[in-house]
């Protein structure tokens, strides 16, 4: 027997790949639809799930379910029924053959036109090949629409701790979603959030900060975060430290806040026991009294 | 309930049915009825912050109805909603929502006049016991309505409108010369904030256009507080300012448009804003006059995204935001030195983000982004310039493992005020100081076997604060997280998470005091959740939460004393559930929710009310509370 030469061996290979990369998309062309109810002869546990959803209630009240059924999203499934394997069909999770932004294009087929979702290719989430599927249900429950704040959880351990910290925002009650801020689907600001500046979404509901005041407090007016952690905090009032020690990052006055400045210590302080500085500028956001104190944010 | 609530829910239960016995509507939904019982003890306000969780009948009512393209869906049971429409023509909702946030308990104060306006020393300073006892809260209704109009077109209208209403009272601390120098009031909580939208567009998978309007009004019923300050002095009802009216616009644009060529978009994104008012200054002070506050951010956006291989995936952005204040210039009354400074800022940055895909299972991506910074109005600084850059590495290569690497570095090159003097030794807040921040991330899922998962993530970064002199000078955090999820079909799910960060702060003072102060936090926190489904019929579910702070402050010099305990809290929660499936519609629910919170600050230790010569009213003081919870929920599916 003839030994094969390297050269020939390596031609053959090559060859071998590309009529298979020639011919893989002629057979791809090549599947056709096959209609729901052959789908339905091996995965009929799926149906009932998804025609009772709000997502089957709209594609039948389109027309599409009848039109192309399951394949609408699967694609046509001739070659998955000559060979039942996941190569063969368009299927939908982390354990897919296809690719993140094969398996987002079949749902941005029809989403994309979406103020919504629009910036969905520049998004963190899309660089970071999350699924549309790793947060949304198609076959199971009413809504296709992720359980927030679970879903997030499920990815942002952070925010979960932080979010059930002393301090916090009712998201453990289900009163603020994750998407109430941030757009998950992709926005043109920083970390995704709903408006053009941290400020500006939380005056959304703190409609009492947004001033305008007569006495600027300038961090203030700048950046909500400088001082406030949204997600939650440790320290009151979701601050990212806790007063005298946050206002004492910027202002050294007063003195020394030791342990002998609070309730129990030799000489007790107004500047350090309780709510601290808090305790006579309680206007930190800003002022509105035209006098000195004001000036302060004593008054 | 209030009336609002009642009216709602009026309205939406005659709108429901009279459409569904009108039409054969097909519909689904849940019913559920029972009852809770809480036996508290401690600070009952910390312990219902958010919720109550009173003993009382409880239930809920979620009911979907479909007929051809109509939908509606009407839930009542955190909120009172009523949505619905038809499938790609119309939507619409009316909602009401009833949130009461508890802040602090058994407040006291010497004052009479309670949740007016008017403050009246009642003369009993001396005796706390006296006081007039109260609860710090704050109770925002919100009822609002909106819808979308398109017509099965690319075309679409928008409109809505919401109000919220806002009582209670908070915690006003304030100063005041005389025997009573600091002291805490009861200050009303009187708002309204009506908000209105509209917006239309025109969206197509290649082209997306939109362009809103919103409106808000900002009105409070007590701008002023007046309060006898020092009536043995003859200083009575003395003015504080309170949240100010406003109102407020903004018109905002945005286009998303996907060519053909690159598998690219392109995206705009224009807004701008206006909140103003206009104050009667001498409501608090005679002989001042009024100020009239104008405040104009303007904002725009671009991104480029493109793949002109299908290797790379790049984008190109530039950001731009600008603050402009024309509010007046005011002098104060009492001091003609000061004047009010219009604070205005603008920001633009300029970057990009590319990923490469080294192989189908490996990817690097970097990003670099420039950002200048004008401040005007500011005494330490005029601006700062920052430089960012960060590189990432992810590998897919096996199939149950996925490893990521991240590092992160900005450059803040600041620019001081040199008009004012001091500043050009260096003397600036951090937030505007040099500063060289560098980061690091790494993170890991594990896919040990087809039912057991493990994630582990560890992150790092340190802030220095180079050109400030004194205070704030560094700040470094790490964080370790890790997931484990283990699951038996038919024989029970679990997941555990478990947390860790540490965070330190540094602190210098160049001041007389000469010191420095360093605090370090230690939290951590972990969970399990396990669920176990017995007999076909059952499932038991145990919920356990834990998480801790040790905080703690050190002095460098032997004469301070260092704190021990900064803000050290412990959180516990125990939920045991167990769903009985009764038979197809009915299902059962019994629960069991315990929760604890301890809370250790040296700062709040042993609170008092007359410290010296000032009054506090108890905000915030022991706020420790433990809650046993028991309900009962029977469920009608149909």
């Amino acid at each position: 027997m003839r030994r094969m030469s390297l050269f020939r061996l390596v031609s053959l290979a090559v060859t071998g790949c590309l009529a298979l990369l020639l011919t893989a998309p002629v057979l791809a062309a090549e599947a056709s639809y096959v209609g729901s109810e052959t789908c339905l002869g091996c995965h009929d546990d799926l149906e009932a799930g998804f025609i009772a959803s709000l997502h089957g209630k709209a594609w039948a009240a389109e027309g599409v379910y009848e039109e192309n059924g399951c394949e609408a999203c699967h694609g046509p499934g001739s070659a998955h029924v000559d060979d039942p394997s996941k190569e063969t069909i368009i299927t939908f999770g982390e354990d897919s053959m296809h690719s993140a932004n094969q398996q987002s294009d079949a749902c941005l087929a029809c989403h994309s036109a979406s103020q919504e979702i629009a910036l969905w290719d520049m998004g963190i989430h899309a660089k970071r090949d999350v699924l549309c599927s790793s947060c949304h249900s198609i076959h199971k429950g009413y809504s296709p629409l992720a359980a927030m704040p679970e879903t997030c959880y499920g990815c942002h351990l952070d925010v979960k701790i932080e979010a059930r910290k002393a301090s916090r925002h009712p998201i453990k009650e289900g009163e603020i979603g994750c998407n109430d801020c941030h757009n998950p689907h992709g926005t043109l600001s920083k970390a995704q959030i709903r408006d053009e500046s941290t400020n500006q979404l939380c005056y959304q509901c703190h409609a009492d900060k947004r001033g305008p005041f007569l006495w600027e407090h300038a961090p203030v007016e700048k950046d909500c975060s400088s001082c406030h952690a949204p997600h939650g905090s440790r320290h009151k009032k979701l601050l990212t430290q806790r007063v005298p020690n946050l206002c004492q990052s910027c202002h050294e006055r007063h003195g020394v806040y030791d342990k002998d400045r609070v309730f129990t210590g030799s000489d007790p302080s107004r500047f350090a026991y309780g709510r601290s500085c808090v305790n006579c500028h309680q206007n930190i956001h800003g002022s509105w009294a035209p006098n000195r104190r004001g000036a302060k944010f004593f008054k | 309930m209030t009336y609002r609530k009642v009216f709602s829910l009026i309205v939406a239960l005659c709108t429901f049915p009279v459409t569904l016995i009108a039409a054969p509507f097909e519909y689904n939904g849940q019913l559920g009825l029972g009852g809770q019982v809480l036996s508290e003890s401690g600070d009952s306000a910390k312990g219902q912050e958010y919720q109550d969780k009173d003993s009382a009948v409880i239930g809920f009512v979620d009911v979907n109805a479909f007929k051809g393209s109509y939908y509606l869906h009407f839930d009542l049971g955190k909120k009172v909603e009523l949505s619905g429409g038809r499938f790609n023509d119309f939507k619409a909702s009316i909602y009401y929502n009833d949130l009461r946030h508890n802040i602090s308990q058994d407040a006291r104060t010497h004052y009479l006049g309670l949740d007016s306006n008017r403050l009246v020393d009642s003369g009993n300073q001396a005796d706390p016991s006296e006081w007039t006892r109260f609860n710090y809260y704050v109770e925002h209704e919100t009822f609002g309505i909106d819808t979308e109009w398109s017509f099965n077109t690319p075309f679409y209208v928008e409109i809505g409108a919401e109000q919220r209403e806002s009582d209670g009272r908070l915690p006003y601390g304030s100063y005041s010369s005389g025997p009573s120098a600091m002291i805490e009031l009861p200050a009303p909580v009187d708002w309204t904030t009506d908000t209105a939208f509209l917006g239309a567009g025109y969206r197509t998978d290649k082209l997306v256009m939109t362009l809103r309007a919103d409106v808000s009004e900002f009105d409070n019923d007590d701008e002023v507080l007046f309060w006898d300050a020092d009536v043995t002095n003859g200083v009575s009802n003395q003015g504080l300012s309170l949240a100010p009216d406003s109102d407020y616009y903004k018109v905002a644009g945005q286009m998303v448009w996907r060519p053909d060529t690159w598998a690219s978009s392109l995206a705009l994104r224009a807004s701008y804003s206006q909140h103003d008012n206009s104050l009667d200054l001498y409501k608090i002070e005679a002989g001042a006059g009024k100020f009239d506050g104008e405040v104009n951010n303007t904002s725009f956006d671009a991104a480029f995204n493109f793949s002109p291989i299908d290797s790379l995936d790049a984008k190109v952005f530039l950001k731009y935001f600008e603050r402009e204040n024309d509010g007046d210039t005011v002098t104060a009354v009492d001091d003609p030195t000061i004047t009010n400074s219009l604070n205005e800022y603008d920001s633009t940055s300029v970057g990009f983000d590319l990923g490469y895909a080294l192989t189908k299972s490996t990817s690097i991506n970097g990003g670099f982004e420039y950002t200048d910074t004008s401040l005007d109005g500011r005494s330490d600084a005029d601006g700062y310039e920052d430089t960012r850059l960060y590189l990432q590495w992810r590998n897919r290569s096996f199939k149950s493992l996925e490893l990521r690497a991240k590092v992160g570095y900005l450059d803040r090159d600041g620019d001081p005020n040199k008009e004012n003097s001091g500043v050009a030794d260096g003397e600036r807040a951090y937030d505007v100081a040099d500063q060289e921040r560098a980061s690091a991330e790494l993170a890991a899922m594990f896919m040990v076997s087809d039912n057991i998962d493990l994630g582990i993530d560890l992150g790092w970064w340190d802030a220095e604060y180079d050109d400030t002199d004194f205070n704030l000078t560094d700040l470094e955090h790490f964080e370790a997280f890790v997931t484990v999820g283990y699951y038996e079909p038919e024989m029970f799910t679990s997941s555990l998470y478990f947390g860790y960060e540490y965070d330190e702060t540094d602190m210098t003072s160049d001041s007389g005091d000469g010191y420095k102060e360093e605090k370090e936090f230690d939290t951590y926190a972990y969970g399990i959740n396990v669920e176990v489904p017995l007999f076909d019929v059952l499932v038991v579910s145990v919920l356990w939460d834990h998480s801790w702070v040790d905080g703690d402050a050190d002095f460098n010099r032997a004469d301070l004393v260092d704190f021990n305990d900064v803000d050290d809290y412990t959180i516990k929660t125990l939920e045991l559930k167990c769903d009985y499936n009764f038979s197809e519609t009915i299902d059962f629910t019994v629960g069991y929710i315990y929760e604890k919170y301890e809370f250790d600050d040296d700062q709040w230790d042993e609170y008092a009310y007359l410290p010296g010569d000032s009054t506090l009213s108890g905000a915030y003081s022991d706020q420790d509370f433990e809650n046993n919870i028991g309900y009962f929920l029977a469920k009608y599916r149909f």
